[in-house]
């Protein structure tokens, strides 16, 4: 999982601002709103928010509304979109009900976020200093690393047309799924499909022949976080897609090369950035690289673009992600889903992204 | 009237606890009345309490969904809690951000919005403005137990300062209060104000503080100059907290000595450590315990590199050094912001105590600063 460019716990305060009115004709121009239908959040429906309860009255009167608790309410009806009158970018569209959540084992060690979703730790720690690892902390860091790499080319190996996103076999191998109510998020992968940048969350949509798809894995196993992903083809993709997965895998390994005693983290992005726009790729600013080992998310904070003011320099011990998000075009913006996680492309262009 | 006074639009973003953001914006809404035709206001509220407290990131990203949604405006101000205290401007292709009186430190808020420039290409830090109570203003940075640093902090991490109310304070409080200022910081200009009116809009806005630019701007001399001493370091003796300004000369430099250079700031910004050239390593043993860790919270400089090929066509370049707390920036800038061959960097912040100007030398191997 990335991290939002600054420190971690804006991601909900951030999206949630980003949630206009759900009204069809609002009269206020669509404002961000923060009235929630009732009905949605019993029915578990997120995003379903209207300005004032006049906009929700009359939506709820026009049936419009309705229908999307009548497509929640249906057993027999299939997938649908909770947010029907949300402005998508590209063609993407969620297909709920999610599955339910899933339960992890009492005996499996969970990081302290597993609860209430606020990861204490992390945000207690954001303004201490760099952690260097020792030699113990480094094996076990490596050890969750190879089960992270393990899950993940598992998951893979799932990747074609008409599979759902794959459910990573993290519990079996004694990890938590570090995603799984991560700021309540929830599921326990990340999977961006297309015009996702990240934070895509598993639905019941299938994969279809010539999608890209990003595979997010974090686990946290005794004590420590890995966090790794890749961008697969699904089927047969078009050129440019192929184009897009190998001028990523490229900016993530330029940025791997760089890294020793002594490097300056503002200089990863001055590696990634060139070869994107060599590519007539950008790369997304929005989100960073950032540290990772007993917390899923902390310093330092590893921008990808060039025009960097990243701090520091790396030191032996130090342990953090680079994963270059890097999107086809010009365009770095980025959007959510009322979701408040789903990142996608303000142009609808895809996305694809590395992470080592 | 100049074309800045005539901008049509002005965000105002309150970041202000709720009982009291009703009062300020009913303040606010006051004066855009005041000038109907010249400036129309709004007034948005952000949710989450102090904004340098909550996050970086939901101040940076309120700003940039309030443009993107609206992006007419020419300027956001954006104001923070409680104390009558300093501020910040975020510019934005005409656009500012304006930061004034928030409870924690300004450097944090500053170095955000800094931090944050390129996730848009159309804001980007303008300045800190900080306002200065002509009358209480003393008590605020001289009481030490008054949260310590922060009126100190502030004004050290200020652009532009405004020492307000000097109609009701006594010119000798007014005079104090300034030299006081000047010394914290030299590198900030300070304009008196009553009722907090600012004669001409272009002294607070389109400061550009943190661009290239208006840098050589900077005060040349200092109230304790000697003539035309070059080569003198100026120190500052009336401090507030340990926090003053330090004014170093930087001569020519060679390409080499301006990586060097480079290198002395990720240390003393990054890792608060003054770097010595290997001979005199024992420097560093003799810093007794007690003085305060060096910690810069603003610095800027300029300088210029000499080209050292023999005929050659160019010169060399000159460099601009803009930083806020540990995060900095050198650019390259046209050769008309030259400086004249008299280069300098300036330092604020607590560095009493340590050899800082005898560390530059040695780090880059000149002996004359």
């Amino acid at each position: 999982m990335s991290e939002p460019t600054s420190t971690p716990s804006t991601v909900t305060t951030v999206t949630s601002a980003v949630i206009l009115c759900q009204s069809d004709n609002c009269a206020n121009g669509k404002p961000p709103a923060r009235l929630e239908c009732p009905t949605c959040h019993k029915l578990g429906i997120s995003g379903s928010f209207f300005c004032e309860q006049a906009c929700f009255k009359q939506n709820c009167r026009s049936k419009s509304h309705k229908k999307v608790h009548d497509a929640a309410n249906s057993t027999v009806a299939g997938p649908f979109n909770p947010f029907p009158s949300f402005r998508f970018t590209g063609s993407l569209r969620p297909a709920y009900p999610l599955s339910p959540r899933r339960a992890v084992p009492d005996h499996i060690p969970r990081p302290d976020y597993a609860e209430d979703g606020i990861p204490y730790s992390e945000q207690k720690g954001y303004s201490a200093p760099i952690k260097i690892l020792n030699e113990t902390e480094k094996q076990a860091m490596r050890v969750a690393c190879r089960l992270g790499r393990e899950v993940l080319d598992l998951a893979a190996s799932h990747v074609k047309p008409g599979t759902l996103s794959y459910m990573p076999p993290t519990i079996e191998r004694g990890a938590y799924p570090s995603p799984l109510n991560y700021r309540n998020f929830p599921k326990s992968v990340c999977t961006s499909v297309n015009e996702v940048i990240c934070h895509g969350i598993p639905d019941q949509r299938k994969l279809v022949e010539g999608d890209i798809v990003n595979l997010d894995i974090s686990l946290y196993y005794n004590g420590f976080h890995a966090d790794l992903n890749a961008t697969y083809p699904v089927g047969k993709v078009a050129e440019e897609s192929e184009i897009l997965i190998r001028t990523t895998r490229q900016c993530l390994d330029e940025a791997i090369k760089i890294c020793r005693p002594g490097a300056l983290f503002r200089d990863l992005g001055k590696a990634i950035e060139p070869i994107a726009r060599a590519n007539g790729c950008s790369v997304v600013r929005m989100y960073t690289g950032h540290g990772i080992h007993n917390l899923f998310h902390c310093l330092p904070n590893i921008p990808h673009y060039a025009k960097n003011k990243a701090t520091g320099q790396m030191k032996e011990g130090m342990c953090f992600t680079i994963e270059p998000m890097i999107n086809l075009g010009k365009n770095y913006d980025v959007e959510h889903w009322p979701d408040e996680w789903t990142a996608v492309t303000v142009d609808g262009k895809r996305s694809a992204q590395f992470e080592e | 009237m100049s074309p800045i006074m005539n901008f049509p639009k002005v965000a105002v973003i309150m970041n202000e606890f709720a009982d009291s953001a009703d009062i300020e914006s009913r303040t606010i809404n006051v004066t855009s009345a005041d000038n109907p035709d010249a400036l129309s206001e709004e007034v948005l509220e952000l949710a989450n309490g102090c904004l340098c407290c909550s996050i970086k990131d939901s101040g940076a990203a309120a700003i940039e969904k309030l443009m993107r949604k609206r992006g007419r405006f020419d300027y956001i101000l954006l104001e923070t809690t409680g104390l009558a205290d300093p501020g910040q401007h975020v510019r934005d292709c005409g656009m500012t951000v304006f930061l004034m009186g928030c409870r924690c430190p300004t450097g944090p808020i500053a170095s955000m919005f800094w931090e944050n420039e390129s996730m848009s290409d159309c804001i980007y830090l303008d300045g800190v403005v900080c306002v200065v109570d002509g009358v209480f203003g003393l008590e605020t940075i001289g009481n030490p137990d008054h949260d310590l640093s922060l009126g100190a902090r502030q004004i050290a991490s200020s652009d532009v300062v405004l020492l307000n109310k000097c109609d009701i304070a006594s010119q000798s409080s007014i005079e104090y209060t300034e030299r006081l200022i000047r010394s914290l910081n030299v590198a900030a200009t300070t304009i008196k104000t009553i009722k907090g009116e600012v004669a001409d809009l272009r002294a607070i806005i389109g400061l550009a503080a943190y661009a290239s630019a208006p840098f050589v701007e900077i005060p040349q001399s200092s109230p304790h100059e000697h003539g035309e001493d070059e080569g003198h370091v100026h120190v500052h003796d009336d401090q507030f907290d340990g926090i003053s300004s330090l004014v170093i000369p930087l001569p020519s430099l060679t390409a080499s000595q301006g990586v060097k250079l480079d290198q002395w700031l990720q240390s003393v910004l990054w890792e608060g450590q003054l770097p010595w050239h290997t001979s005199l390593e024992q420097h560093r043993s003799v810093l007794p315990s007690l003085i305060p860790p060096l910690e810069i919270l603003r610095c800027k400089g300029i300088y210029s590199t000499r080209n050292e090929e023999p005929h050659a066509q160019r010169s060399g370049n000159t460099y601009v050094i803009q930083g806020v707390r540990n995060l900095y920036e050198i650019r390259a800038v046209g050769d008309n912001e030259s400086p004249k061959g008299q280069g300098k960097l300036v330092l604020i912040g607590r560095w009493k105590g340590h050899p800082v100007s005898q560390s530059l030398s040695s780090w880059l191997g000149v002996s004359d600063i």
